[in-house]
């Protein structure tokens, strides 16, 4: 410090006497001898890297070249006895210099970082410019196309200088309006607009704040002799020194012009080493700083002596390093690179201001911030960091071969670089030598204790191998994340061997068991290409499907074989489906929307935001779209951001089970209390058989919705207003009245029979909703009322806790629903209560027939295939249900679809009664065969009372038991005509236990497990299921698990059972159908 | 707001009143007419007796119980109507003679327009005819419970209408007396 401020005040007493002590460049001696020149992008070739006899530094008296006027920065060069400096507003700069630019990967030399909007540039200059300033780095090189004020915020904010660098035409330039590639600089024309280029673009930085110097070129001296911009092995000698004069010719005036525009900033050239110094010393007198681009390997040999000698200025690298690969092991070699970048700044601080060398060394700029991956070939493999090295430098031995080529381009980052995110910016990983010097500049070269041996002890200690942990680490965290962006999630086998038996299977004793196999298989795949954009698909393959399961439906069982006959008559077994995509989703994430795609993947409802009728229902299907083989739900939701913010949007073939290829479009927005909504849905085209699973499509129609709410505190009302059914204006149906006590009915059924066509009228609904929660006290009230083809969806909502008692999505009903949640405690009681009665009551089965001369035409229940409407869900209904609970854990909500693996308490249970008066008669049912095949289910479903009762009690008993059942009774009614009510009644069970458990059910009375056996009123007297297993871990929600398990199951079958054959000799007798399987599941 | 309540009022008026639905009485079956439509109607293999509009089962259709009482009413018309949906919905000899018989009747009780009983003879003959030419081999059954060969029938109708049995069908009489047609390709 005392010597800096020496300096300084001497600098200034000197300033004051500046032209008394101003030297001249001595007379150029007689024509120096001709140089070989230097081949492009090589350093002088042939130089024996030999320590050579120190060149004799001849002290010259304290000198202030520059003069400090004008505004912005005064940089100038100092000299005294012990050498130079450079002072920056008289304070001394060693350049700690970087070549710095901003390409990202994918981008080239045409890139324009300085393009984008200031916002970017922050952002993106941020982490460039800390870690080099964290590193100390003092000063970057940048081409004049950077704007001034960049040059200013850098500085100002990062306190890294900017050297200014013209190339002076290197690359090719526009002369009058053609682009010239190879410049001849002895052409008056070239030279005149080269040199009002470059003044052009200089003076715009002369008062820059931030700005250091001026540099002229870059390696010019190497394009006098090629017209490829590919580096290739520099020529022997210098054999273009015509035209190098006329370079340096040009060189001199443009540094005088400079001078003369610009007294506060040095300037200096970018030469290709030192080739043509001679030239320089003639014809370049006025320069002030000897800049190079140098790559003589670890050591700069005679270099600073050579330069004081001769020219008798400071020396600066505009231009050194090494590369980070090894091309002889053709791998990366970040050590060594940080091996040369050691040498290097010994030797630049060794030959610094006041060391005991020739004190001309000014520091310089490194080659360079991070790698280029455009380098090779330029033009193309943007995307790829090309490890072919494209010139031989026997000054780097560490990986030279003779004759073959060991400088790689694009290797010479001491960053490596990433793929930039979806912004464009990219982030670099800094290698050893980023490290390693960091801990070199802790050590400056002007401070006190800089001496030549504790110069020699600091960098002695650096270890290249020291300090590679830090890029290490970066590099395994950045291909961690790019092998993240596709993984494959899930890997799971599931292999199973099934025997199973029953009284209808022929044979005796072992002869009726048969024996069969399952194998399938699941992989999932995820990718992230981006981290606002995720994709995922499944695929499930089958081996093998079983076909003796007692259960016959299952979702492998679309492989089983398949008996065809083909061209020629033959008949013979093939195999579909084998294959199947099992489900895939994406989501895409922008500040302008989300985006989300769906298939064989659940979604939820819009039943919370506006969608006061459920036109877009959940879709959550469980097992069933495996069981039933349903590609259900497929489709795209949209949902809009910023100015789209209330525009959701939802289409596809089949959005939930059954439903025609639709659109679905919404907006709503709340303003405070208030909210509103308006819906409306279109159907493209019907769905049609062959794309329905067990599901009659829809009616291809429209339905149009407004939702209007207002929140007051703990109340809020909603109303809203459908239109829907619309294409069915016009279509006859038949409708029947209850004739009068006494009155002539239609053929004596009690009934009138009409004829009738919908009308507008039909197509109207309206619903209105009270919700009011206060304390422990939560009420709500719903009424609503629908026309006959006035069709929406079910209410999915949940109103407090989840009653079963809901609202009919159908038309043709007016309904009222109340509910009261109350609090006491731990414990929830819950009554509701709900009546509902359809506008156009069901048409009895009335047999055509002939009485007295007159007949009587046949009258059939309505049906959801000929029929505009139908009475089903929407039945009349008078019902009570009282819903309990008793959950000592609040958190962790008792009706929450993931209960049982969420619920955290040690007790938890709850009970749900059901009691429904249905006093009159359905329409007819669809039915579905075994096959699959649509049935229309005669008579509909008469009328009855049934009622229903479940209790659930869960259990997270300690941290290693979990114990979950429900047991329920009952009455219940078929899908169908049938008069017979199931009294059924069950308990099924799951206990786990660390990373066994036993599942399981019991189950009297009860339908059997498909929709069929519901329809066609099939019930078991007896069914029975166990599940041991034991797995690898406990199971957790949508983990991938390992598990062995033993699997039984039976069944009792009666008259009321398919596959039940009576048995003459015992018609009253049961039979049975039994299996036994035993699995493992495979789960990665 | 005055606007859009207008609008809407307007909807409305367009939208119109809604017709009154028509109670759906029985069919005299006495009241049934019979209305020549394209001289097909009720003959093999010609559905349109389904869109003949005076039909008053098109709709409800026919089924195998009924069509005796509707045969038995008396009703030449309701009883042809009846037959042809039978035999539309699955053909066979019987319905096609009844179908036949039953327009002999309206011929000869005169109970189609004027202008249109001679085409209706036409189509009773060409009904019989059917029988023969489709249903060769198909019977019926008296009330007494004993078979009825209809190829007979079917014969003895376009005989007794003054037509001309085609398809070389040839009565003869058998060793017993009874009568019976047989097609000259099997002599």
């Amino acid at each position: 410090m005392n010597r800096s401020l020496l300096l300084i005040f001497c600098s200034w007493v000197l300033l004051l006497a500046a032209p008394a002590w101003a030297q001249e460049d001595p007379p150029p001696d007689e024509e120096p001898a001709p140089e070989e020149p230097a081949p492009e992008g090589e350093p002088a070739p042939a130089v024996d890297v030999v320590a050579p006899a120190p060149a004799e530094v001849v002290p010259a008296p304290p000198t202030v070249v520059r003069m400090a006027d004008g505004g912005g920065d005064v940089v100038e060069v100092y000299r005294d006895e012990d050498g130079w400096k450079l002072l920056a507003n008289g304070e001394p700069v060693y350049l700690y210099g970087m070549n710095w630019g901003y390409v990202p990967i994918g981008e080239n030399y045409s890139y324009d970082f300085w393009a984008h909007d200031d916002e970017w540039i922050k952002r993106a200059l941020a982490p460039e410019m800390e870690l080099m300033q964290a590193m100390g780095i003092n000063t970057i090189r940048q081409y004049y196309t950077t704007p001034p004020r960049w040059v200013t915020y850098i500085y100002e904010t990062y306190g890294i200088w900017t050297m200014i660098n013209h190339t002076m035409a290197r690359y090719g330039f526009d002369i009058d309006g053609k682009w010239v590639p190879v410049v001849d600089y002895s052409d008056a024309r070239t030279r005149e607009v080269v040199k009002a280029d470059v003044m052009k673009n200089f003076e715009r930085f002369k008062d820059t704040k931030g700005m250091l110097f001026y540099l002229l070129g870059n390696e010019n001296n190497y394009g006098l002799s090629w017209s490829s911009f590919e580096i290739e092995a520099l020529p022997q000698g210098e054999r273009d020194k015509a035209r190098a004069v006329h370079l340096y010719t040009l060189y001199g005036e443009l540094v005088d012009a400079i001078h003369a525009m610009d007294p506060n900033h040095p300037v200096s050239i970018c030469n290709g080493d030192l080739q043509y110094i001679d030239l320089i010393a003639e014809h370049v007198p006025n320069l002030d700083i000897m800049g190079s681009n140098v790559y003589r390997g670890v050591s700069f040999g005679n270099l600073f002596d050579e330069v004081v000698a001769k020219l008798d200025i400071p020396v600066m690298f505009a231009e050194f390093g090494a590369d980070a690969y090894n091309a002889r092991d053709d791998k990366e070699d970040h050590l060594d690179q940080a091996w040369y970048l050691r040498g290097q700044w010994q030797e630049m601080y060794e030959h610094a201001y006041g060391n005991g060398k020739s004190g001309s060394a000014l520091g310089g700029y490194i080659f360079q911030w991070s790698d280029g991956w455009w380098k090779t070939g330029q033009e193309y493999d943007l995307d790829i960091q090309n490890n072919s090295a494209t010139w031989p430098n026997r000054a780097y031995p560490l990986d030279f071969v003779e004759g073959g080529n060991n400088m790689n381009e694009e290797w010479f980052g001491i960053a490596a670089k990433t793929p930039p995110n979806s912004a464009g910016i990219y982030e670099v990983q800094p290698r050893s030598a980023y490290y390693m010097l960091k801990e070199a500049f802790t050590l400056h070269p002007y401070e006190e204790r800089a001496t030549p041996e504790t110069i020699e002890r600091h960098f002695d200690r650096l270890k290249p191998i020291a300090f590679k942990a830090g890029y290490q680490a970066d590099r395994a965290e950045k291909v961690l994340a790019e092998i993240q962006k596709a993984v494959i999630a899930n890997i799971r086998a599931d292999i199973g061997g099934y025997a199973t038996s029953g009284s209808y299977v022929p044979g005796t004793g072992k002869e009726k068991i048969r024996f069969d196999h399952t194998e399938s298989f699941y992989v999932d795949l995820k990718v992230t290409p981006t981290p606002n954009f995720r994709a995922e698909v499944g695929i499930n393959v089958v081996a093998n499907a079983a076909q003796n399961r007692i259960d016959e439906i299952f979702y492998e069982a679309r492989a089983q074989p398949v008996a065809v006959v083909d061209a020629e008559g033959e008949e013979r077994v093939t195999f579909f489906d084998r294959v199947q995509i099992h489900g895939a989703s994406f989501q895409w994430d922008t500040k302008w929307f989300e985006l989300e795609g769906y298939f064989r993947r659940g979604h939820g409802h819009w039943g919370d935001d506006g969608d006061f009728f459920g036109f877009y229902q959940e879709a959550q299907y469980g097992p069933n779209i495996d069981t039933y083989n349903a590609n259900v739900p497929f489709g795209l939701e949209f949902h809009g951001k910023k100015f789209l913010e209330g525009l959701s949007i939802a289409t596809g073939p089949q959005i939930t089970w059954g439903a025609n290829p639709t659109v679905i479009a919404k907006y709503g927005r709340t303003f405070g209390p208030f909210g509103f909504a308006v819906m409306h849905q279109e159907d493209i085209t019907s769905l049609g058989a062959t794309g329905a699973t067990r599901v009659i499509p829809e009616y291809v129609g429209r339905k149009t919705s407004v939702y209007l709410t207002l929140k007051r505190g703990p109340a809020q009302v909603e109303f809203g207003g459908l239109m829907a059914g619309t294409e069915r204006l016009g279509q006859s149906f038949v409708s029947v009245r209850r004739a009068p006590e006494g009155a002539a009915s239609y053929k004596d059924s009690g009934y009138f029979v009409r004829n009738d066509k919908v009308a507008f009228t039909d197509t109207l609904g309206a619903k209105i909703k009270f919700r009011l929660s206060k304390g422990p006290i939560n009420w709500w009230i719903q009424g609503a009322y629908k026309g006959v083809v006035a069709d929406s969806g079910g209410d999915n909502t949940i109103n407090f806790a989840r009653w079963s008692l809901k609202e009919s999505g159908r038309g043709n009903h007016v309904h009222g629903i109340t509910g009261v949640l109350i609090n006491v405690g731990k414990l929830s009681i819950g009554p509701a209560f709900m009546y509902q009665r359809p506008l156009e009551e069901a048409v009895p089965q009335i047999e055509a027939g002939v009485q007295d001369g007159v007949f009587w035409r046949g009258v059939n229940p309505r049906n959801r295939i000929a029929d505009p409407f139908r009475v089903g869900d929407n039945r009349e209904t008078i019902a009570f249900e009282l819903l309990m609970g008793y959950d000592p854990t609040p958190a962790t909500w008792m009706w929450q679809w993931d209960n049982d693996v969420r619920e955290d308490a040690k007790f938890a249970v709850s009970m749900d009664f059901v009691y429904k008066i249905q006093p009159t008669a359905t329409d007819s049912n669809i039915g579905w065969s075994a096959t699959g095949d649509p049935l229309i289910l005669g008579a509909g479903q008469p009328a009855a009372n049934v009622w229903d009762l479940k209790f659930r009690l869960i259990s997270a008993a300690t941290n290693n038991l979990r114990i979950i059942g429900n047991v329920w009774g009952g009455q219940a009614q078929s899908s169908g005509p049938s008069e017979r009510l199931a009294n059924r009644a069950g308990v099924d069970w799951k206990i786990w236990y660390r990373k066994m458990g036993f599942e399981g059910f019991l189950k009297f009375g009860d339908f059997g497990p498909y929709d069929y056996h519901r329809d066609f009123n099939l019930t078991f007297p007896v069914q029975a299921m166990g599940d041991l297993w034991v797995g690898l871990s406990a199971p957790r929600l949508g983990m991938p698990w390992t598990r062995l398990g033993l699997r039984g199951q039976l069944r009792y079958l009666n008259q009321y059972s398919n596959r039940y054959e009576r048995d003459p000799i015992d018609p009253d007798g049961w039979q049975n159908e039994w299996e036994l399987g035993l699995y493992v599941q495979v789960g990665l | 707001m005055n606007k859009l309540l207008l609008a809407l009022f307007a909807l409305l008026l367009v939208s119109g009143c809604p017709e009154e639905p028509t109670y759906v009485y029985p069919i005299d079956l006495n009241d049934v007419v019979y209305t020549y439509y394209d001289g097909t109607e009720g003959i093999f293999p010609s559905t349109s007796i389904l869109d003949h509009p005076d039909n008053p089962f098109a709709t409800s259709g026919m089924d195998n119980v009924n069509k005796w009482e509707v045969e038995s009413s008396g009703a030449a018309a309701a009883a042809f109507y009846s037959w042809a949906m039978i035999n539309v919905q699955g053909a066979h000899g019987e319905a096609q003679y009844y179908t036949a018989l039953n327009l002999q009747r309206i011929f000869q009780r005169e109970l189609a327009a004027p202008e249109d009983l001679y085409a209706v003879r036409t189509m009773a003959i060409d009904a019989y005819q059917a029988v023969l030419d489709n249903f060769p081999n198909d019977v019926t059954f008296a009330a007494e419970g004993f078979v009825l060969p209809l190829n007979l029938l079917a014969y003895d109708g376009i005989v007794a209408l003054g037509g001309n049995p085609q398809g070389g069908w040839v009565r003869i009489t058998g060793d017993n007396g009874n009568g019976a047609v047989v097609q000259s390709l099997d002599i």
